[in-house]
């Protein structure tokens, strides 16, 4: 069978390198014992944890920020289907997010049925369904990335608090509340 | 001697002049705290005192600001009038302090005194120095005074207590005349040699004897002399010894206490791991998903999106279909609904339904030759027609199945969906899970705290107030003591055999001599000898025999007065134990059970201990030296239960003469900050024959030094 997912799943999502500081400051790349993250500050353990938060921030939020057409786009070299594999003795396996990540883009992206039908029928291809995902999971990262800057930056959130990005998500849900009950 | 007037005069914080008449028996002076109880105490030392320091110091702060900075001459005074025997006898130390430009200058401080004779003769004396150590000899009044409950440990010094009870022993007057027999002895000895080297046959014989035996006696003293550094040590190792067990007792209770302060520690550090865990709230965004917790709508627009898109394909496929001709398609359709995929239901089922003749969907009968029965017979043949016979010529409008993909994608996560809806529950009991771990650890944290304070009690309670990370060294100088006086024992055994046998040697050479002298020297002079000898003998045993029987009298008589004081309690018993290290005489004191181990005594049981001990003094400075001497004690009732008050007061009462006692046990103080005298005190059971009460007068203010004022009231 043809798993649009599976082949989704082995691409790199980018993200806008002016916001390359948030991944430098915010996440432990490279070696280190898992211990030290706090120590140093660094509250995500791989860029892709920033990455996947910052998604589902902007997802949560509603914040969909188109990158700039100018923006110098970045990525870190780690498909998805390695996200979240990193089980060790003090971490799980969370590559089941993966799916959830799929799931979320393809609902966030507006038309994607014609497009599908398309695939079936053949006349599109995969790799430009991939790329229309993309979009929508680079925009909504992109969302998500600026609202963290603007939380650190300018309402001092105290991210040495061990709670400060559950609550981020936390609070989202009045958010889609307010969406929907508008709707 | 009994203390009938103290007037003091601008001293510390008793302005201007202020008398205390004191009677026969238990005097209660109260005061609280700060108003000038101890001030009096130290009043009455100060008389006593040789060596004056800072006597600014002891101005009333009220009267430099009253009078001296207004260019007043200022008297501060204490002025002492006592009873003693027939006579009064008054003690004053005074000293004047003026004002000199910012300063102020103090007169050298004088000591007067008058002594008023039976007859009404009254005349200040030439010597006050002498006229104060006859009211109150040093050596008694350290017995007398006590500040606080510490003071009363003088007891702890042996040599101290020897020298009071010497001091009153019959044959102290005997000392003199030992003095005296061994300086005579010694005439007699030198006078007998001188004799017998003049008449002496064996004249160089003679002279060697006598020389060997200087040489024995200088030997043996000072063999004696080492011996009795060796008691010293020894007397000194055992004292450390007895501070070191006692620490090592507390020792036990230390280790015991840290066990469990170290359970308590893990404890807490468990409980800390497992909050720790808890608490990885980044972290547990992903290994936990709960960063799926608002992500119910995003799946049910997902699969909104999927089912839609499924459906406008098989909608696409069959309007395909039927352009295409597929005629049966076109018949199968009613209107214009998109019929089920090929092969639902499945083969089983649809020959299941035809053999019952029923259609198990809409739960109606379908008989042979019916339409329905038609319908199913049709639906089953295009399936196995489908399956079996391969439709290679079919045209197809899809040639890919990402949609289906996605159906699946759908389907398998919709169980799913329920965790991340009870996702919001878990994070919340997770929280609640740390802070009620938390709250262990807190109440975990309190038990420790606690059990450190028990152990710091432990710590304090050892006399050498040594901390716990000294433990070994502890051990280690306990282990070296015991080591210590092993090896002075040994030497101290060595020594008194050799003395024994220098002694033996020295016995038979002066055996010799003797025989010797005898022959040679004259009668009366050899009886001379001997005579001397026998009266040093008799006045050595008489003081040592009469001292015994004074400290048998004493331990008698304090613990007489100390089982009345602690009537119905078992406190074991006071024990005065004489000891002599060379020549010096040593009392110690002891408290111990019926089996003679040490008794440990509670705080207030130690002060009744002592005052008995006190008493009994008191009693035989009465009796041995016909005159009785005030006590007088401040605050000593801190540490006692308020059930202990009567036996006290009543034990001083019955005990000595005078008595005079500070207190704050009696001063109550209500709710707008103003004291009164407690009813207890005007109780009967409390023994007083008069009462005073020292406070600040209303004119004083708190914090202004400037206006404080002591004033004494009758009670």
């Amino acid at each position: 069978m043809d798993k649009l997912f599976n082949e989704w799943k082995k691409s790199t999502p980018k993200y806008d390198k002016n916001l390359e500081h948030l991944f430098i400051s915010l996440t432990r790349k490279g070696g280190g014992a898992e211990v030290d993250r706090e120590d140093k500050g660094k509250i995500f353990s791989n860029n892709y944890e920033l990455y996947i938060y910052a998604f589902f921030l902007g997802l949560y939020n509603n914040k969909y920020e188109e990158l700039p057409e100018t923006a110098e786009l970045k990525d870190f070299s780690h498909a998805i289907q390695y996200w979240g594999s990193t089980k060790s003795y003090v971490r799980e396996d969370f590559t089941n997010l993966q799916e959830y990540l799929f799931m979320a883009v393809i609902a966030k992206t507006d038309g994607i049925e014609d497009d599908l039908i398309e695939l079936d029928k053949g006349k599109k291809t995969v790799e430009a369904i991939k790329k229309r995902l993309h979009i929508t999971m680079q925009n909504y990262t992109n969302g998500g990335l600026l609202l963290l800057e603007k939380k650190v930056q300018q309402e001092n959130l105290d991210i040495t608090l061990g709670t400060s990005m559950l609550n981020l998500i936390l609070q989202s849900k009045q958010v889609i509340e307010d969406v929907l009950s508008e709707a | 001697m009994r203390i009938k007037q103290v007037v003091i005069t601008n001293y510390q914080s008793y302005y201007g002049k202020n008398v205390f008449d004191f009677v026969q028996g238990v005097n209660i002076v109260h005061g609280a705290n700060g108003h000038g109880k101890t001030k009096f105490f130290e009043a009455i030392e100060w008389i006593f005192n040789e060596n004056d320091s800072n006597l600014e110091g002891l101005i009333s702060q009220k009267s430099i600001h009253n009078e001296i900075k207004e260019g007043i001459d200022v008297l501060v005074s204490v002025r002492m009038t006592v009873i003693q025997g027939d006579e009064v006898k008054t003690i004053e130390k005074l000293f004047i302090a003026k004002k000199n430009g910012d300063n102020i200058s103090i007169s050298k401080p004088n000591l007067t005194g008058v002594r008023e004779e039976e007859n009404g003769e009254r005349y200040q004396v030439d010597f006050p120095k002498k006229l104060r150590d006859e009211i109150f000899d040093a050596r008694i009044r350290r017995y007398s005074m006590f500040k606080g409950e510490t003071d009363l440990k003088v007891f702890e010094s042996k040599e101290a207590l020897s020298k009071l009870i010497d001091m009153f022993s019959d044959a102290e007057y005997l000392k003199e005349y030992i003095k005296k027999a061994e300086f005579f002895v010694g005439r007699a000895e030198n006078a007998v040699t001188k004799a017998g080297q003049k008449n002496a046959k064996g004249e160089k014989e003679y002279a060697i004897l006598s020389k060997e035996i200087d040489y024995l006696k200088k030997e043996i003293y000072d063999k004696e002399s080492e011996q009795h550094q060796h008691e010293i040590n020894i007397e000194k190792i055992k004292a450390s010894i007895d501070e070191y067990e006692n620490i090592i007792d507390n020792a036990e209770a230390y280790q015991i206490l840290s066990e469990r302060i170290r359970i308590k520690e893990n404890e807490i550090n468990k409980l800390k791991i497992k909050v720790r865990d808890c608490e990885n709230y980044t972290q547990d965004l992903f290994d936990k998903n709960w960063i799926l917790t608002n992500y119910k709508n995003i799946f049910e627009e997902f699969k909104t999106k999927v089912v839609n898109v499924s459906k406008s394909k098989r909608k696409l496929e069959n309007e395909y279909q039927q352009k295409i001709g597929e005629k049966k398609a076109v018949e199968n359709l009613k209107n214009g609904i998109i019929p089920l995929p090929i092969g639902a239901p499945t083969r089983q089922h649809m020959v299941e339904m035809l053999d019952a003749k029923l259609c198990k969907v809409c739960n109606r009968d379908a008989p042979e030759g019916s339409e329905a029965f038609a319908f199913m017979n049709n639906r089953l043949k295009e399936y196995i027609e489908s399956v079996e016979k391969t439709v290679v010529e079919k045209k197809q409008l899809f040639r890919n199945n990402y949609i289906n993909s996605l159906t699946k994608v759908s389907d398998s996560n919709d169980e799913n969906i329920s965790n991340i809806i009870n996702m919001e529950l878990n994070i919340a009991e997770n929280f609640e899970f740390v802070e009620s771990r938390k709250g262990d650890i807190n109440k975990k944290i309190e038990e420790r705290e606690k059990e450190e304070v028990e152990r710091a009690k432990v710590i304090g309670g050892s006399k050498l107030g040594v901390d716990a990370g000294s433990a070994a060294t502890i051990l280690q100088n306990f282990k070296g003591l015991n080591t210590n006086i092993k090896e002075e024992n040994l030497s101290l055994s060595g020594l008194t055999n050799i003395i024994k046998s220098k002694k033996d040697k020295l016995a038979a050479f002066q055996t010799k001599k003797n025989n010797l002298d005898i022959a040679s020297v004259s009668g009366y002079l050899m009886k001379t000898q001997d005579l001397l000898k026998d009266v040093l003998t008799i006045t050595t045993e008489t003081t040592e025999k009469e001292l015994n029987t004074l400290v048998v009298y004493l331990e008698k008589q304090a613990n007489e007065i100390f089982q009345a004081t602690n009537e119905g309690g078992y406190t074991g018993n006071l024990k005065l134990y004489k000891t002599k290290i060379g020549n010096q005489n040593q009392v110690e004191f002891r408290v111990l059970d019926n089996f003679n181990n040490p008794f440990a005594l509670n705080g207030a049981q130690e002060v009744l201990a002592h005052t008995s001990l006190l008493l009994a003094i008191s009693k035989m400075v009465k009796n041995e030296a016909n005159e009785s001497y005030p006590l007088i004690l401040d605050a000593p009732l801190s540490t006692f239960d308020r059930n202990k008050y009567p036996a006290f007061f009543n034990s001083f009462k019955e005990n000595t003469d005078q008595c005079i006692i500070l207190v704050k046990d009696f001063i109550k103080e209500d709710e707008n900050k103003k004291i009164s005298i407690d009813s207890r005190f005007y109780q009967d059971d409390i023994v007083k024959d008069k009462s005073l009460w020292v406070k600040l007068d209303k004119n004083s203010i708190e914090n202004q030094i400037e206006t404080t004022n002591s004033v004494v009231i009758e009670l």
